[in-house]
């Protein structure tokens, strides 16, 4: 039993790892990955009399969702955690939506950015394939990002990363 | 007796240990199995999407419309008039040739009621371009799109063709459009197709 168990853990282990390799080298292939630099985005929100927005902090927590997306809805108790050590270190999240039936993400009160549309350019240089996806970024360069929900061991990483980020910056 | 079965109580309650300890990893492994397999699957349904301006029975954007190149929002509303929509990628390298390129096809699809031909920008150079020119082109233009929009537009201005949509935004085929294809044969070409 023990050895049935043993082989049936490693053979699992071993497609996870697989999988975890696939989802690296997609990152990869698609340019999303540390170090690599994200173009600046400038995009209409909702209220497209505001004006555009633009990611302007030298910390941005980007996020890919929809609310069909059900990972997304499961990871905004996490979001919230995150919120105060966000503030505290000057980092702003800013929501990016595929589409237009995917708005509004929060509720129209809520102060966090949604953007909704993009000039091409943009979208030609950042792909984005899953809903939710995380790009957390540091004067322009990615630092981590997640494609896919946030579990326990990536929410523990990108607290990490925050936490890692200087305080003294605007 | 088998090499399986534990000689003392302390190797049986070693072995049931590690039992339990391999089917905690191998669940948590199963649930962690699961989410990468559902990313793969919808990487893929998404690239497909991506794709869509291949002929298809569901629609192939959600909306036409969007952002001005001068931020005005641009509500473009399937009407019972409407028979169908050419819509294509404006860059901002030839903006100039471009836009007098969709000028004459929209010339020549004059006599034909509800077909509507939308450029989109391609990027912030051609954004730039259109508020310096202040062009007024018959037609209607957008400067920034939803991000699904703007992924199937790219990937059919790769391959060097406008989309057709029909009054449901199902895509019925690209048209390739270029120096060799002049705006007539272009403008023929959609009359046939809505």
């Amino acid at each position: 039993m023990v050895r049935a168990a043993l082989a049936g853990a490693a053979m699992i282990e071993i497609a996870v790892l697989a999988g975890g390799a696939l989802n690296n080298w997609r990152a990869r292939r698609y340019g999303l990955e540390a170090g690599a630099e994200l173009p600046g985005l400038t995009g209409y929100g909702l209220d497209i009399a505001a004006g555009p927005r633009q990611l302007r902090a030298a910390c941005t927590a980007l996020r890919l969702v929809s609310r069909r997306c059900g990972f997304c809805g499961q990871e905004e108790p996490d979001w919230r955690r995150l919120a105060p050590m966000m503030n505290a270190k000057h980092c702003e999240l800013v929501l990016l939506l595929p589409g237009l039936n995917a708005a509004p993400y929060y509720p129209r009160a809520s102060r966090i950015p949604e953007i909704v549309w993009v000039p091409l350019d943009w979208a030609r240089t950042v792909n984005l394939l899953v809903s939710p996806t995380t790009i957390l970024t540091y004067k322009g360069r990615i630092r981590w990002v997640r494609q896919g929900g946030l579990g326990p061991v990536p929410f523990s990483i990108l607290t990490s990363e925050i936490e890692t980020l200087p305080n003294d910056y605007r | 007796m088998s090499r399986d079965v534990p000689d003392t109580p302390a190797g049986l309650i070693l072995e049931l240990g590690l039992t339990v300890a391999l089917g905690l990893a191998a669940w948590s492994g199963s649930r962690a199995l699961g989410s990468n397999w559902q990313s793969v699957t919808r990487r893929h349904d998404q690239q497909v999407a991506a794709d869509s301006y291949l002929p298809s029975t569901m629609p192939a954007i959600a909306s036409l419309g969007g952002v001005s190149p001068e931020g005005q929002a641009v509500l473009l509303e399937p009407s019972p008039n409407l028979v169908g929509s050419v819509i294509f990628v404006l860059h901002g390298a030839a903006l100039q040739h471009d836009l007098e390129y969709w000028e004459v096809v929209h010339r020549r699809l004059a006599s034909r009621n509800g077909v509507q031909l939308v450029g989109y920008c391609d990027g912030r150079a051609c954004i730039a371009g259109l508020r310096a020119m202040h062009p007024s082109p018959p037609f209607t233009i957008v400067g920034y799109t939803e991000y699904h929009t703007a992924k199937m537009l790219l990937q059919a201005d790769a391959d060097h063709l406008a989309v057709v949509l029909d009054g449901e935004l199902r895509s019925l085929g690209g048209l390739r459009w270029s120096a060799s294809n002049p705006p007539d044969l272009i403008a023929a070409e959609i009359s046939r197709m809505l």
